[in-house]
């Protein structure tokens, strides 16, 4: 796909539907996350990407951190694990999915309809991504009160051109809403 | 007692959903994905509730929700979705499937009981 340009605006409302998603989400769970800006590439210990697709749009969420933070967000219904880093992995891609899905739940009404993959996970030391290429290239840091910090990459290419509407769709189900048939 | 059957790929959240329904007098019985949730199903033979999630690997929530509801041996057990997806196309095909709610993660613990007393029938005499 030709790469096109995004305007400032639709940019903006992507930039403001991810910085929504991730801070209500990590702060479900009483975690308070500060967007920041930081232009540096930082060693992550974690990365769940999520592919997604439509007609006119590929792309990949990208969400990598510190088991720190990942642990500082943990359901107070259970109990933080100890050693298992396959269960911080775990709960770290659950995050990513929902913080994903409520930027979704944003943004697809305003235009932007893709259909998700599940979260892939990678655990280790000195993680970095590459280089981005994409047409929709954004990059949102945001810092934990220990200091650790949180990165979420949208990436994504458009086969036409494409703006967010100003003006969403009705009937979307928001994060913790239940509807019983 | 009345058996619930949470599937979802992640462990962390069938834990925390066990959690929050921990105070109900059921037995909550886990699967990690559709294609183990059917089996457990299957093999629970009389479950009162189903929780599910919908996007997992081998067989996706809407998948399962459609084989059961396929199955006259299991098309009468509820489904509830609880899932972070939320569009009202979704939503609407599982409603047409044979589910009896949707639920967007993340969740509130006291609106998962709530739903689950109602959906599960806790109250009734488990014949």
């Amino acid at each position: 796909m030709k790469p096109l340009t995004l305007s400032p605006e639709t940019l903006a409302g992507f930039d403001a539907a991810v910085v929504e998603a991730t801070v209500q989400v990590f702060g479900s769970y009483g975690l308070v996350l500060e967007p920041i800006d930081h232009s540096g590439e930082p060693d992550h210990e974690l990365a769940c990407c999520i592919g997604f697709t439509s007609a006119d749009v590929q792309g990949a969420f990208l969400m990598t951190s510190t088991k720190t933070v990942v642990v500082s967000a943990w359901p107070e219904e259970i109990a933080v694990p100890t050693a298992s880093d396959v269960n911080i992995a775990d709960w770290f891609g659950e995050l990513s999915n929902q913080v994903f899905g409520r930027a979704r739940s944003t943004l697809n009404p305003r235009g932007f309809a893709v259909s998700q993959g599940t979260p892939a996970l990678i655990y280790g030391i000195s993680l970095r991504r590459s280089r981005r290429q994409t047409t929709l290239a954004r990059e949102l840091s945001f810092v934990a009160p220990s200091g650790d910090l949180l990165r979420v990459y949208l990436d994504a290419v458009f086969a036409k051109p494409f703006e967010l509407s100003a003006t969403p769709d009705e009937g979307h189900l928001g994060p913790g809403e239940v509807s019983l048939f | 007692m009345k058996k619930v059957i949470v599937v979802d790929d992640s462990r962390v959240v069938r834990q925390q959903v066990r959690a929050a329904l921990a105070e109900l007098p059921i037995e909550v019985i886990e699967a990690a994905d559709g294609q183990e949730g059917e089996a457990t199903i299957r093999a629970a033979g009389n479950a009162a509730l189903v929780i599910c999630d919908v996007n997992m690997p081998l067989v996706s929530g809407i998948m399962l929700l459609r084989n059961l509801k396929a199955d006259p041996a299991t098309k009468d057990v509820p489904v509830l979705m609880l899932t972070t997806e939320g569009h009202p196309d979704l939503v609407r095909e599982a409603r047409q499937l044979g589910a009896v709610g949707w639920l967007v993660k993340p969740f509130k613990p006291n609106l998962l009981v709530e739903a689950v007393k109602k959906l599960a029938k806790l109250g009734e005499v488990t014949p």
